[in-house]
């Protein structure tokens, strides 16, 4: 225990240092002063005295160092001595330290805010056991999805019967319900579940109870759960929710548990209601049919993996289509990891994003650790002063670390406060529909990330001055008598870093600029419609009160009461809004042609439309007619379709008097006479194909779910509230809100793009202004470290062209090489880009304008950063410049 | 003519200070010092700075202890004094010393002396 002993003595050594400092002081003085009494008695002279008793004392300075050593902790001591030191030398060359300490704060800020991001949608864990185990089931995915349409009930009835890799599976139907009652009435995001699904799940309610099975068929008495969201904002978090009746589309729900928060499954709901109560022999959702509306969510069974499962799934749908060729031909069932399916949007837009921070922290720490070599390279002859003063190599290479671990530190502070505003305005810039924001912020993980960031880049960026100045070579840096003499290999290095440097930089700005074209590709797109001064909302009409002859009147009521609005051009119906996805996908038939095998059955996008939608939207009708008000439930069946179905079925004939039906051969659908041909237009999204595309007459086939556009004169928006209050004049209970302008549906389609793009110009233009920092103080350097040789060329009559080709060729000759090297690393990350994120729309990864583009603006910084500092060295004075020798 | 003075031998000094505290009881650094030249006859070539590391280490170990007072012409110094475990320690180190020394003086006597 002696050690631990001496320990707690040295500690108090190293906080009691000035009172023990004063004590030795006395110590030392009052023995001294003894000394020369005795001596004094013995008859010397008081000089004499003195002398003698401090030539017996010994060298009082050693004594009190040997003391000092002992007296605390050396190591602790020396550290902190470093850190003085430091701070000193960082506040001696405070624009030095200053362009260091942004330059790291930038880069450690960039990836702070940007990891706070990636961890709390790509790493955070679910709120709820095995979040990996849990699958989604769903029919394969296509154009690089990874899932596509749902299942109808009957499959996953054998699914569930026949597969072997699920422990459990449940489940879920995507809806909305129509809350009346508790305020204004409003449309909620909800789903029909299995009774199980919860507790397969593993998620605990916050309040009451989940679903049993008796909740979950036909006829039990309607029970539902409540997100926490919505129970604190509708219901003000009161406890005594539970045991209430709520209204939802016009029925009684008992409100029997409110789920925790954080609980999500895709997306925030907030209602959800057994799927059985739903379930009657007649509902269609009980045929093997067309229509898939349903998701799957299982949980692996211990031991199989996602590969097996899916594997499984493949199998199993192979067995359904030869069980069922006409319905289930064609149908690929998948197993998707729902942590994946989770990301699957932003992931790519992530990872691009934290490889483009980690770019420029690189680049940041190249620039600093070039800042430093040049220092350190100014600092030799005070290294070497001290080495030859006797200080040991290890003691100044920990000198120089401490300095660079301080500089980190301090670049490491300003930057969380970088991150922190970084992600404040990330939040307001990121549309809530693209990532979940509200889990992001600065929480211990990503303080531990930032900190481990800075360490790091303190070492990086240290450790290389410090190994400089450890081989220094003490002889030559004296005798040099204060020119640096750093050696070839550092010379090579600190141009190694250059080239590094533009070439990282020269990556960024390229999938910047690929970014950049194609957003601009997708800001060109042509929808097919005029999107300027368009209102769009999609509202519910409860199948309970509205029947289908009750939903016709009230279109028609609708449509004209808001077409009479002062401000409106024309009102119009339809089934889905373009943009924003077809709600309707199916396969059908032709007339004149040869029933088609399995395998080429040919899907579209069908679409009910009011009569006088094509011209509300401005949509060009190419051949025949449009639908008219004429066309009733009792009409002859008619239909129109898009250019795309035209060219792809009768490319060269007339497809006007066809007919065609949805549906497979045996449907019992009705055969519809193409009446008309109109332009494609885009409905799932901005960078998707337009579908081939069918139109019904809304007269003639319509469902519960519609949505409206309204073709405004002015700003749509500002109509917003005229036109909700005109619906709810007709009824009351109608949730109707959630209004957007087409611009807004077509900007949220680019939006993943569109943040891609401003975050990844931001940083490659943040490469860009370092790396020009880089080259600039690089080249001021080695024109002041040639100062003198220079000199010499223009006393003996060069010109200064010559010497600014001198100075420029030897920049540029980096530069280029940067750039070289950088075009070939970005060939092969855009490749990447492409391959494996669909980011790009419209360019080519390689695209060469792009590159050579780039390549030409980081020339021409290259060019402006080394003529700046060439051109002050042709104004050196030859005589000033020898003399300065 | 000054005569020829030894070196303290080194890692004796912590035994010399302990000895000369276990016999004189407390003793300022001076103090300490000035008996220890005149216990060696004066033949001990000491600096007497060094004993102040030395001392420091001591108490670190927790073989002495130190207090500050007066001395007898009322100058302020500090009073070291031995420990229980100081005492111990000097047991130890003392038989120590001597068995080595022994070795070391049979081994330096004239061989044969008895043949």
């Amino acid at each position: 225990m002696t050690w631990l002993r001496v320990f707690i003595h040295r500690m108090r050594g190293l906080f009691l240092k000035e009172k023990l400092e004063r004590e030795l002081q006395d110590e030392i003085s009052s023995h001294l002063e003894m000394q020369i009494e005795d001596n004094l008695r013995q008859g010397m002279s008081p000089d004499e005295a003195r002398r003698q008793a401090l030539r017996k004392f010994g060298g009082v300075e050693q004594v009190k160092e040997s003391y000092r050593d002992r007296r605390s902790l050396p190591i602790v001591e020396a550290t902190l001595q470093d850190l003085r030191y430091g701070v000193r030398m960082l506040l001696k060359h405070k624009a030095f330290t200053a362009l260091a300490v942004l330059t790291l704060a930038l880069g450690i800020g960039a990836n702070t805010a940007i990891f706070s991001v990636v961890y709390a949608v790509l790493l955070r864990p679910l709120p709820f056991p095995e979040p990996e185990r849990l699958v989604v089931l769903a029919g394969k995915g296509v154009g690089g999805r990874l899932i596509g349409s749902g299942v109808a009930y009957p499959d996953y009835a054998d699914w569930r019967i026949r597969a072997q890799s699920f422990k459990e599976t449940a489940c879920f139907l995507t809806t909305s319900f129509n809350l009346t009652g508790v305020d204004r009435p409003v449309a909620l995001p909800g789903r029909r579940v299995n009774w199980n699904l919860f507790q397969m799940v593993g998620v605990k309610p916050e309040l009451g109870r989940l679903f049993t099975e008796q909740d979950d068929r036909a006829g039990a008495s309607p029970t539902t759960l409540i997100g926490h969201g919505l129970w604190k904002e509708k219901f003000g978090g009161d406890p005594s929710v539970i045991g209430k009746t709520i209204s939802l589309d016009g029925n009684p729900y008992e409100v029997i548990g409110v789920l925790p928060p954080g609980f999500e499954l895709l997306r925030r709901d907030d209602l959800y209601v057994p799927l059985g109560l739903w379930f009657t022999p007649d509902n269609n959702l009980m045929k093997r049919s067309n229509q898939f509306p349903l998701y799957v969510l299982g949980r692996l069974k211990p031991g199989v993996t996602e590969g097996q499962a899916r594997r499984e799934m493949e199998a199993l749908s192979q067995q359904l289509e030869r069980e069922y060729p006409q319905t289930n031909s064609n149908r690929t069932a998948t197993a998707v990891r729902l942590t994946d399916l989770l990301v699957e949007n932003v992931r790519p837009v992530l990872l691009v994003l934290l490889g483009a921070v980690g770019c420029v922290l690189l680049i940041a720490c190249v620039n600093v650790a070039n800042l430093m070599l040049v220092r350190s390279a100014g600092r030799e002859r005070e290294l070497a002063v001290r080495l030859a003063l006797g200080a040991g190599r290890g003691r100044i290479v920990r000198q120089l670390l401490t300095e660079g671990g301080l500089m980190a530190a301090l670049g490491g502070a300003t930057g969380l406060l970088i991150g922190a505003w970084g992600i404040a305005s990330l939040t307001t810039l990121v549309p809530a529909n693209l990532l979940p924001l509200d889990q992001v912020g600065l929480n211990p993980t990503v303080l531990a990330f930032t900190l481990c960031v800075s360490l790091l880049t303190g070492l990086l960026f240290g450790l290389l001055p410090a190994l400089h100045a450890s081989r220094t070579d003490l002889n030559t840096a004296l005798k040099e008598g204060g020119r640096s003499v750093a050696g070839a290999a550092w010379e090579r290095a600190r141009k190694g870093l250059l080239v590094a440097e533009v070439g990282l930089a020269l990556v960024l700005l390229v999938g910047a600029g690929l970014m950049l074209r194609t957003l601009q590709h997708l800001t060109r797109v042509n929808p097919g419609f005029k999107a300027d001064n368009l209102l769009t909302v999609r509202f519910a009409l409860p199948g309970r009160v509205y029947d289908k002859d009750r939903r016709l009147v009230f279109f028609r009521q609708c449509q004209a009461q808001i077409a009479a609005l002062p401000g409106v051009r024309s009102a119009a119906f339809v089934m889905s809004l373009p943009i924003d996805g077809s709600s309707w996908n199916s396969p059908f038939v032709v007339a004149d042609k040869p029933v088609p095998a399995s395998g080429e059955i040919l899907w579209a996008a069908f679409t009910p439309v009011s009569a006088n939608y094509f011209e509300t939207m401005g949509i060009r009708l190419v051949g025949g007619r449009v639908f008219t008000e004429a066309e009733m439930t009792d009409s002859p069946p008619v239909t129109m379709i898009n250019e795309s179905l035209a060219r792809r079925l009768w490319s060269g004939e007339a497809p006007i008097g066809k007919r065609i039906k949805q549906g497979f051969a045996d449907s019992q659908a009705v055969w519809r006479e193409v009446v008309g041909v109109v332009a494609d237009v885009k409905m799932n999204g901005v960078d998707q194909e337009a579908p081939l595309h069918v139109y019904l007459p809304l007269a003639q086939r319509n469902s519960s779910s519609v949505g409206l556009v309204v073709r405004t004169m002015g700003d749509p928006l500002a109509l917003a509230s005229t036109v909700q209050r005109t619906i709810q004049s007709i009824d009351k209970d109608l949730a109707v809100s959630n209004f957007r302008s087409m611009d807004q549906l077509l900007g949220n389609a680019i939006a993943r793009q569109r943040l891609t793009m401003a975050l990844l110009a931001g940083f490659a233009l943040l490469a860009l202004l370092l790396a020009g920092v880089g080259i600039y103080g690089v080249m001021a350097y080695a024109v002041a470290q040639r100062r003198r040789e220079l000199g010499i060329r223009l006393a003996l009559g060069a010109q200064t062209s010559d010497l600014l080709q001198l100075l420029i060729k030897q920049g540029m000759r980096l530069a280029g090489l940067g750039i070289v090297i950088g075009l070939a690393v970005a060939l092969m990350l855009a490749k990447l880009m492409t391959s494996f994120s669909s980011l790009l729309y419209g360019v080519k990864s390689t695209d060469p304008a792009t590159f050579a583009l780039i390549a030409l603006i980081l020339l021409m910084v290259a060019l402006s950063a080394c003529w700046i500092p060439a051109r002050r060295a042709t104004k050196i004075d030859p005589l000033v410049a020898l003399r300065h020798e | 003519m000054e005569q020829q003075k030894n070196e303290v031998l080194p890692g004796t000094l912590n035994l010399i200070v302990l000895k000369t505290l276990s016999t004189l009881g407390t003793l300022h650094g001076y103090g300490i010092a000035r008996r220890i030249e005149q216990a060696s006859g004066n033949l001990l070539q000491l600096n007497q700075g060094t004993i102040y590391p030395a001392l420091l280490n001591l108490e670190q170990m927790g073989w002495i202890k130190s207090k500050w007072g007066v001395s007898e012409n009322n100058r302020r110094a500090r009073y070291y004094s031995i420990t229980p475990a100081g005492k111990k320690q000097l047991a130890a180190e003392e038989a120590n010393w001597r068995r080595a020394s022994e070795i070391m003086i049979r081994f330096l006597e004239p061989l044969g002396e008895n043949t």
